[in-house]
């Protein structure tokens, strides 16, 4: 972001000064700043923060393993033993729902570091060079997003089979249009700036000019975006363990649980209830990041 | 006018060539034999060859995704299905009411609660009703729309009994589904609707208009409204091209037999031509309703209108606007 120096930074500065803290002001702490003054973004950082930490440290926090099984105390509803009660085969759904963090979050962020490896690079390359480069890329970009992300998704799980890779693989491919869209409207914004300019002008290659100058200048847009996508991901890695192409039973998935739970719903809705929890409250701390994100790198709509 | 839409109609043809050739390629790529699938585990090579020759698989690929290409854009043949050897279009047709009615009525529903909700949220922007209304926006968009099925399933069907936990034979069969998804696609609105109505609150023009005295009621319709429905345009669109796919895991609750249901179940049971045509039907309807939103998008801003029809019009310009707007051009 270009250091400018405005009234609001100077003013910020000289309240910290009085502190007897000096720190300089920039445009990415002033916005970390007003992120962290912002209530409910701190609430969506804190719950994924929570969901990291469950899945990090998911067997230090819980009695029995995932897959314990233990016939004598099935389909137990929610005690003090088992707060989330226990399922068909008297496994403890704590275990299960904790130790589901540890696959779906870690499948959504690869997934969404693959998405914007392969989208991002396509982007900025179709705005870098314009004409009829960005003309091609952009006409198979639009192709490739006329089958819903979720659908291809699902076609390439069922048919190159169910495991961790290649679900990251279908996720993302599901994905990049947008994240090619995203970069290459953000790149869009400062191809014109004159320190661009100049940069050409001094014989900078082209790679440094895409990473050194346009990509850093054009951040705001696509963290935006990526955060937005993180909660999508979640989303879907979920719903493709729903309907049977993601991730197989025994390993537990907030999907396939409910998938699972849902042959009990009549009998023992608990079962449906605690999974379903998880997988809002990780996409619900994505959106609250999301949004506070916005609010934060665009201060003229707050 | 006429041009533009011809230009994006044609454009519909590239777009299914390539679709085909996507799913194609993923089917291509596929380890296993589909026959061998269908067929139980003694049998011989010459069965397997039989099943080979009547479904085709004998030819090289390219031979194959030719005839394919050339099959729909004659007769609309969409091949024929491994299990039920049916045509797949009879079967993917059959689905595609039910698909589309779930899509346009909720994506409708949503429309009429979204707008007047995220509106009235951005006038009162601050106070308690603008807080509780975004806090439900935020929470709805982020329930995955199964698990919120399942909760309406336990409480209207299992705990109180006033609907049927699943068919769509009757009306009443179609209050759940439907309602899930209206809930997602009002709280998209709802969030869209609020901050592009938050951005356009703060033009210069609407000062002028306050200035020169005119009523806050006509403020709010003509000229704050007009302009930020815009993005909502947009947004509507995309969401009712996404409900077109992303509506599936609705289906498989409720069993709702529409395409997306459709499509999972052809998965399962390793019938590529079903799920070739089942995507090929969904990319075709997405494409066409974002063709749909774009020209709607051209007829309700007038700025885009008159680059089109007016006789100065910029070829450049236009581009411009359209990509500004995220239009594809």
């Amino acid at each position: 972001m270009a250091k400018n120096v405005t009234p609001e930074m100077t003013r910020i500065n000289a309240r910290r000064t009085k502190n007897g803290k000096v720190r300089r002001s920039t445009p990415s702490s002033e916005a970390w700043f007003r992120l962290m003054r912002n209530k409910t973004a701190v609430l969506g950082l804190v719950l994924l923060l929570a969901l990291f930490t469950v899945a990090i440290f998911a067997p230090q926090l819980t009695k029995y393993g995932y897959d314990e099984v233990h016939m004598p105390e099935k389909l137990q509803g929610p005690s003090l033993e088992h707060p989330f009660g226990t399922d068909q085969l008297g496994r403890d759904m704590l275990s299960r729902c904790f130790y589901g963090a540890r696959t779906t979050l870690p499948i959504a962020l690869c997934a969404v570091v693959f998405a914007i490896t392969v989208g991002g690079l396509l982007g900025i390359i179709s705005a870098y060079f314009g004409g009829a480069t960005d003309n091609i890329i952009m006409r198979i970009i639009d192709i490739w997003g006329s089958i819903p992300g979720i659908m291809l998704a699902i076609a390439i799980v069922a048919c190159l089979g169910n495991n961790e890779i290649v679900l990251v693989i279908g996720l993302s491919m599901g994905a990049v249009p947008n994240m090619a869209r995203t970069f290459r409207g953000a790149i869009f914004t400062v191809i014109d700036s004159d320190y661009v300019e100049s940069s050409k002008a001094m014989g900078a290659s082209n790679l440094r000019i895409m990473f050194k100058h346009l990509v850093p200048n054009a951040v705001g847009p696509v963290i935006i975006a990526i955060v937005g996508l993180l909660g999508i991901e979640v989303l879907c890695v979920s719903a493709l363990s729903f309907v049977g192409v993601g991730i197989a039973p025994p390993t537990p998935e907030w999907g396939s649980l409910l998938s699972t739970g849902r042959q009990y719903l009549t009998t023992h809705a608990y079962l449906c209830f605690f999974p379903g929890l998880f997988i809002m409250l990780a996409v619900l701390g994505f959106n609250l990041l999301g949004d506070g994100l916005r609010d934060a790198l665009d201060p003229r709509l707050k | 006018m006429t041009r533009y839409i011809l230009k994006r109609l044609l454009w519909l043809i590239p777009v299914i060539i390539g679709v085909i050739t996507i799913v194609f390629a993923i089917t291509v790529l596929t380890p296993g034999d589909p026959a061998a699938s269908l067929l139980d585990k003694n049998a011989t090579q010459e069965q397997i060859d039989e099943v080979h020759h009547r479904l085709g698989l004998d030819k090289p690929v390219i031979e194959r995704w030719f005839n394919y290409v050339i099959g729909v854009f004659t007769r609309f043949d969409l091949g024929t299905s491994y299990t039920t050897l049916q045509p797949v279009r009879n079967e993917v047709l059959a689905k595609l009411p039910y698909t589309l009615a779930l899509a346009v009525a909720s994506t409708a529903l949503g429309v009429l609660f979204g707008i007047p909700l995220g509106v009235w949220s951005a006038l009162k922007q601050y106070t308690f009703a603008d807080g509780a209304i975004l806090f439900f926006s935020v929470l709805f968009v982020s329930m995955p729309n199964f698990w919120l099925s399942m909760l309406m399933v336990s409480l209207f069907a299992v705990q109180l009994g006033w609907l049927p936990s699943f068919g769509v034979q009757t009306l009443s069969g179609w209050v759940m589904p439907v309602a899930v998804a209206t809930i997602g696609s009002m709280a998209g609105i709802i969030r869209i609707t609020r901050s592009s109505m938050l951005e356009v609150m703060r033009a210069d023009y609407i000062r002028t208009a306050r200035a020169k005295g005119q009523t806050e009621g006509k403020i709010v319709i003509h000229h704050m409204m007009r302009n930020a429905m815009i993005p909502v345009a947009t947004s509507v669109g995309s969401g009712l091209g996404n409900a077109l796919g992303g509506n599936m895991t609705i289906e498989a609750v409720f069993s709702l037999p529409g395409i997306g249901y459709y499509i999972v179940n052809m998965i399962g049971s390793r019938n590529y031509p079903g799920m070739l045509g089942g995507i090929l039907v969904t990319a075709i309807m997405f494409t066409i309703v974002n063709l749909l939103v774009d020209i709607a998008y051209v007829i309700i801003d007038p700025r885009l209108k008159s680059q089109i029809t007016g006789k100065k019009a910029s070829k450049r310009q236009f581009n411009k606007l359209l990509r500004e707007r995220g239009v594809t051009d």
